[in-house]
């Protein structure tokens, strides 16, 4: 089993007080390159803290990340920023974009810092913000904000793109844009992309589904037509 | 009460963020500690002095007469309304030399009380031994920065200082220390002026009144009844004083007038008989050097004929020489000539002899044949004789035998004739042989007849000339001791015609001088003088002045920063807690309800900080101040006084600036409705800065320069928190160091750039001309020494505005050289100032403080007693002390009398040799007292370094205020940019990517800060100098490059230190805060 991300036995025990809690429990799932993958799960699932494993934000307690050949588990911190400089690109639900720059600035943060960054201008173009490279965030609208995060991960030139509820913080037909380019990128460029979500309706959407609960893998599917997003309702 | 449920939910606020709390209880602390510590000094400095005079019962006014005072004076003065007590007494100047050093000490009586123990004014504090009780003892005082050298036990020697002896003034030379002691009156180890030695009084001491042999009171202490209880810095107190001295100037105008006319009349009578004596003594003089230069010329002449006669005897004797010589001469000649003719007469006559011998030998063998033939003929014919008288004898026979004897008789005959012929030639020959031998010996008796005389002549001339010199060197000798003893009496009469013009120009001057004195005498005042006159209380008053000045300078800078860090912090609380803001709107709180949370925050905060940082500074801020100041005095320990109003006033000024700011900060979110306030707030938008409009340089800057410029202009008002704060930080170390830039510089520019000289000497007061030569002689043929320069220097009093003010007068005798001794110079443009025929240059500072330019005019006094109006000729720079310098051609003009040397400077090529110079010329007593400049640079280096007390407080202060000020700054961008901070991680910067983005900002601002602090530095430093100038001192306002660059260092690593302790903090952000949503 040699798949592009490999999670096996993966558990993360936060202590809170006097007890410990197990927000993930024990996970195994691999993932191939060039997937779209989308993890869901309720609130508390462990969504979010398989996130932060995955990106490089955390360390697990017990059990191996594999990724690309390499134990991410066993990184050291340092190895674990260049993790997250050179191979992981992250969009979040609220964008985090820097409020003091212009679009075109933000993406150019992350590709300033990136091993073999994409031209910021041909990225802008191809999330559609080729006129609006001068703006601020606060001259933008949520989905022009959430595609300049994504110009920004994008810009990286990242092995794996991970999005934390890129749609949360959207209006339904921005948010169906957003995915759209997500599910293009990921065509279009071959980057291996996983979704956070606890939106089950966007399941059929991904080559892979990995639906979580409590901790623990409720069911993998794995979905060899996905559905583009101008199918789906929800 | 919806107000008590706001507090708790404030305090509860204070324990959630400590930090937030700590920043504005810091700032206010500090703040209202420096304010009210530096403001609380001066009342502390002024009790302490207050109850030190009260307890030596210090006092009120003293009252000098020009005239001195008489005991009916006494008793006038004692009974004017307010007068307490009355207390007479003397005080003189002396001088006393320990080692090579000469100290200027006032000598004040002491009443009858002192010896008893009993009470009476200015009492001195006695440190050790006890009170003089006895005649010729004396107490002197404890100083601790003058190592006199004497101690309790020993005796000290007094002298005027002046040409007149004490005797006129104690009753003896010689003190015995029985005690040392200090006294309020002298509070300041520096001094008032004194017209003996360097110029200035260095020490007092304290011998009973009975000491004193003057005919009147030099003084009397008043004390003001009821003063006592008055603090002497007080309104109250000067009102008092003021009219009781209103009453005595009064009392001083009617009393002095009525003992004018007997003190002139006696003086002008003595005056006269002076100048009657000067007269008499001057036509003696005359008389006496008009006999000498008679006697003196006789001798001349006595001597000038006998080197005539000398002179001729030489001629003769060389004339005489000449003949004998000339007469050898013509003696050889004809010597030698009567010896050629002789030889040639003997060559002649031998060879005449010779021939002759050769001739007389032929005829004398032809004599002799002759005689034999005669012989035989003779034979022959008496043979034949006898054959004829023979008969036997026939004819024939007898013919025959006749005929024989016929021819015979022939023979003979021939023979006879031939012999006679033979014998006249041998006559003939010999005749001339003998006339020749006689000739001959002719010539040879003539011959030595002439060398007999050459002999004889020579012999004459050597025994002339063998004779002559010795008599020669004898009558040389004895005219040259003639000349000597001429060229003996001639110098002692030179001598004593200089001695006697120099004697007579003293008296000329003794008589000037007398008349100048009488011509004083001519407004006889009263001088009522309150302690303000006091030099010690003065200069102690305006320290404690000048400290109120800076107390007002540095608090109102850190009121400012204080209201500018809680602004910020405040805005930034509000900020954060919108939410609740709008909760509370919600609920129904009133705006003021919901403020009060906010405004109390800030009032427990200031309260607190303000009662920490007074109740702090209180205690340590005036000890510290008045530690360092009391270097400078001799003063009993710190007194406090309560100063209740003032840490009240304090905490309530902070605390309304600061809840007044947080109205400030809160009252826009008040005005919105709830709603608004629930949404998240819009973050501040991003916009274009001006910057950016200069493409050219825009683009030139990194990316993260860019974000950093964009960061700085979005929050202004921190961007002028921090500049400001950071500012004050590197002002105050500008100001801090700069002190001893300024101060420390003074004395490399006073002893290295103006006064070019090693050691100044005080010539003894009653040198003599001939001595001062002698001195001048010795310090010539001294190796170590390279050059020296005769100076009149004389103490002088120029009136000041309010007092008199101690100068130094300066006349150097040759002014060609003077340049080379001390440089004239203007200070900014540093122009050579020559030295003016007319008027007089004086010293920077002195024009300062009498507020004169070049061309006004100064009134002054240089020991004369009369003040002459001089005009400022030019203005030089000087730091140390106040010169006046003029030309001869000036003094000349100003004071009829030529200048005299009374000091030299000394240029040593060797400085190791100054003490051993020193010890001599003091050893000698022909110097008063010699002063090294180099012991003054040192002594003067020890003084800066008491500065640092004071340095380091405001290094200390400095680094409080940028640490407050940055961690305050550091701590909101953190809290603020929690979410951007986190993203940026999650994007991969390393610690130290993260850490740059963040503090690039906050450094940068503390550079933009510190380059505007070192401008205010430089503001703040000269506000600090002007006010801790002392009167004879100027320091400049000089700052190095090293203050200013250290400065900037020190700044920037109290920004590396912030930025340092913030690390952790914000290494320790986690990323997960960037998954959370705006709150």
């Amino acid at each position: 089993m040699s798949q592009y991300v490999e999670f096996a036995g993966v558990k993360k025990v936060y202590r809170m007080g006097e007890q410990d809690i197990e927000a993930l429990a024990g996970v195994d799932f691999g993932i191939d390159k060039g997937q779209f993958v989308i993890i869901a799960g309720a609130s508390g699932a462990g969504k979010s803290t398989l996130l932060n494993i995955l990106g490089g934000m955390d360390a697990a307690s017990s059990g191996t990340i594999q990724l690309d050949g390499a134990e991410l588990s066993s990184f050291s911190k340092r190895q674990m920023v260049d993790y997250r400089r050179y191979d992981v690109g992250f969009v979040f639900q609220f964008y985090n974009l820097i409020p003091n720059l212009t679009a075109r600035e933000n993406v150019e943060l992350a590709s300033q810092v990136g091993r073999d960054p994409l031209p910021i201008d041909e990225v802008m173009l191809s999330v559609g913000l080729a006129e609006r490279v001068r703006n601020f965030p606060s001259q933008l609208s949520g989905g022009e904000q959430q595609r300049v995060a994504i110009a920004r991960a994008l810009a990286k030139n990242p092995k794996l793109l991970l999005c934390d509820e890129p749609t949360g913080a959207l209006d339904y037909n921005t948010g169906r844009s957003i995915l759209k380019l997500l599910q293009e990128t990921c065509r279009v460029r071959g980057i291996t992309v996983v979704v956070i979500t606890h939106n089950i309706a966007l399941m059929p959407m991904g080559d892979k589904v990995i639906k979580l609960k409590s901790g623990l893998i409720e069911e993998i599917v794995n979905n060899p037509s996905p559905v583009g997003v101008d199918d789906l309702e929800w | 009460m919806p107000r008590r449920a706001m507090l708790s939910d404030a305090l509860r606020e204070i324990r959630r963020s400590p930090a937030r709390f700590l920043s504005i209880f810091a700032i206010v602390a500090i703040g209202a500690g420096l304010f009210a510590g530096i403001k609380g000094t001066a009342p502390d400095m002024k009790y302490t002095a207050d109850q030190y005079y009260d307890q030596y019962r210090m006092m009120d006014i003293r009252v000098l007469s020009t005239l001195g005072l008489v005991p009916d004076d006494i008793a006038a003065i004692r009974s004017v309304t307010g007068v307490e007590s009355v207390q007479p007494g003397y005080f003189v100047d002396v001088t006393t030399t320990v080692n090579s050093t000469e100290f200027v000490f006032r000598v004040h009586s002491l009443p009858a009380a002192a010896s008893t123990g009993g009470q009476y004014l200015n009492m001195p504090k006695l440190v050790s031994g006890r009170m003089p009780v006895n005649a010729g003892e004396c107490v002197i005082e404890a100083n601790r920065n003058i190592s006199l050298g004497l101690g309790i036990g020993d005796t000290m020697t007094v002298s005027s200082g002046k040409s007149e002896d004490l005797s006129k003034t104690l009753a003896t030379s010689q003190y015995k220390i029985v005690g040392t002691v200090v006294s309020p009156y002298y509070l300041t180890f520096q001094r008032e002026p004194s017209d003996i030695g360097s110029g200035r009084v260095n020490l007092f001491m304290m011998v009973g009144e009975r000491e004193f042999l003057y005919p009147v009171y030099t003084e009397a202490l008043v004390s003001v009844t009821g003063a006592r209880a008055l603090n002497s810095y007080s309104t109250e107190y000067s009102e008092l004083v003021d009219s009781v001295i209103g009453r005595l100037e009064n009392l001083g105008t009617e009393r002095a007038s009525l003992r004018l006319a007997s003190i002139k009349a006696d003086a002008t009578t003595k005056l006269d008989e002076g100048k009657a004596e000067l007269a008499t003594s001057e036509a003696d003089y005359n008389k006496q050097i008009a006999g000498g230069q008679a006697q003196l010329s006789d001798a001349g002449n006595k001597l000038a004929a006998g080197r005539a006669t000398l002179d001729s005897q030489k001629q003769n004797y060389a004339q005489a020489i000449a003949g004998y010589d000339t007469a050898i001469a013509q003696l050889s000649t004809s010597v030698s000539q009567g010896e050629t003719q002789y030889a040639q007469a003997k060559s002649a006559y031998d060879s005449a002899a010779s021939q002759l011998a050769s001739v007389s030998g032929q005829l004398d063998s032809a004599i002799s044949q002759l005689t034999q033939v005669r012989d035989a003929t003779s034979r022959q014919i008496d043979s034949l004789q006898k054959q004829l008288d023979d008969p036997t004898l026939t004819d024939e026979q007898r013919v025959q035998v006749q005929a024989q004897l016929d021819a015979a008789t022939n023979l003979l005959d021939l023979t006879n004739r031939a012999m006679a012929a033979a014998g006249s030639a041998d006559s003939a020959i010999k005749t001339p042989l003998s006339t020749a031998q006689s000739q001959l010996k002719q010539a040879a008796n003539q011959l030595n007849a002439a060398r007999t005389q050459l002999n004889q002549t020579r012999a004459a001339r050597n025994a002339l000339a063998a004779s002559a010199p010795a008599k020669f060197a004898a009558a040389e000798k004895e005219l040259a001791d003639g000349q000597a003893q001429y060229e003996a009496s001639a110098a002692a009469f030179d001598a004593k015609k200089t001695d006697g013009a120099t004697a007579l120009r003293a008296g000329q001057e003794k008589i000037i001088r007398s008349e100048d004195e009488i011509a004083a005498m001519a407004e006889p005042t009263w001088y009522v003088l309150d302690r303000t006159k006091v030099y010690s209380y003065a200069d102690y008053a305006s320290t404690a002045d000048r400290m109120d000045a800076i107390a007002a300078l540095f608090p109102v800078f850190f009121f400012a920063v204080a209201a500018l860090v809680c602004l910020t912090t405040m805005t930034r609380m509000v900020d954060e807690q919108r939410t609740s803001i709008g909760t509370y709107k919600a609920l129904g709180y009133s705006g003021a309800a919901i403020a009060f949370k906010y405004v109390s925050y800030a009032a427990v905060a200031s309260v607190l900080g303000g009662s920490v940082g007074v109740a702090v500074g209180i205690r340590v801020f005036p000890r510290i101040i008045f530690d360092s100041w009391a270097m400078m005095y001799e003063l009993p320990p710190m007194s406090e006084t309560a100063q209740w109003p003032l840490l009240v006033l304090t905490v309530v000024v902070a605390t309304m600036l600061l809840t007044a700011t947080s109205y400030a900060a809160v009252r826009n979110e008040l005005t919105a409705v709830p709603a608004t306030l629930m949404r998240p707030r819009a973050p501040k938008a991003g916009k274009v800065i001006l910057l950016e409009r200069f493409t050219a340089l825009w683009r030139r800057l990194s990316f993260s320069q860019k974000v950093t410029m964009r960061n700085i202009f979005r929050y202004k008002k921190r961007f002028f928190m921090t500049v400001v704060g950071v500012a004050g930080c590197a002002a105050l170390l500008v100001a801090g160091l700069g002190l001893s830039d300024s101060i420390g510089r003074i004395v490399t520019r006073q002893y290295g750039d103006i006064f070019h000289n090693d050691v100044n000497v005080r010539l003894a007061p009653t040198i003599s001309a001939a001595d001062e030569q002698a001195v001048l002689k010795q310090l010539a043929a001294d190796p170590a020494v390279k050059g020296t320069l005769e100076l009149s220097q004389l103490n002088a009093t120029v009136k000041g505005p309010d007092t008199d003010i101690a100068a130094t007068m300066i006349t150097p005798l040759d002014e060609r050289l003077f340049p080379d001794y001390i440089r004239l110079r203007d200070r900014v443009t540093q122009t050579p100032i020559a030295l003016p025929d007319s008027g007089v240059v004086i010293t920077e500072k002195l024009a300062k403080v009498l507020g004169v330019k070049v061309g006004d005019r100064i009134t002054a006094e240089a020991g004369s007693g009369i003040f002459k109006k001089l005009t400022v000729a030019g203005i030089t720079e000087n730091y140390l002390f106040h010169y006046i310098y003029l030309s001869k051609a000036s003094y000349l003009e100003m004071y009829r009398l030529e200048p005299t040397a009374s000091g030299l400077m000394i240029q040593l090529s060797d400085l190791s040799a100054q003490n051993r110079i020193g010890s001599e010329l003091i050893a000698s007593g022909r110097a008063a007292s010699v002063f090294y400049y180099s012991d003054a640079s040192d002594k003067f280096a020890e003084t800066v370094k008491s500065l640092n007390t004071i340095i380091w407080a405001m290094v200390i202060s400095a680094g409080l205020l940028a640490f407050v000020v940055l961690y305050n700054l550091t701590n909101i961008n953190l809290s603020e940019r929690v979410r951007e901070i986190a993203t940026i991680k999650v994007l991969g910067f390393r610690n130290g990517e993260v850490a740059a983005y963040v503090y690039r900002e906050s450094l940068l601002l503390t550079f933009i800060g510190g380059l505007a602090g070192l401008l205010v530095g430089i503001g703040l430093h000269r506000a600090i100098m002007a006010s801790i100038e002392q009167d004879n001192i100027m320091f400049g306002d000089y700052v190095s490059g090293l203050t200013f660059l250290s400065s900037l260092g020190i700044t920037l690593f109290f920004g590396v230190l912030v930025s340092l302790v913030m690390y952790r903090k914000l290494i320790g952000i986690k990323m997960v805060e960037s998954l959370k949503s705006v709150e």
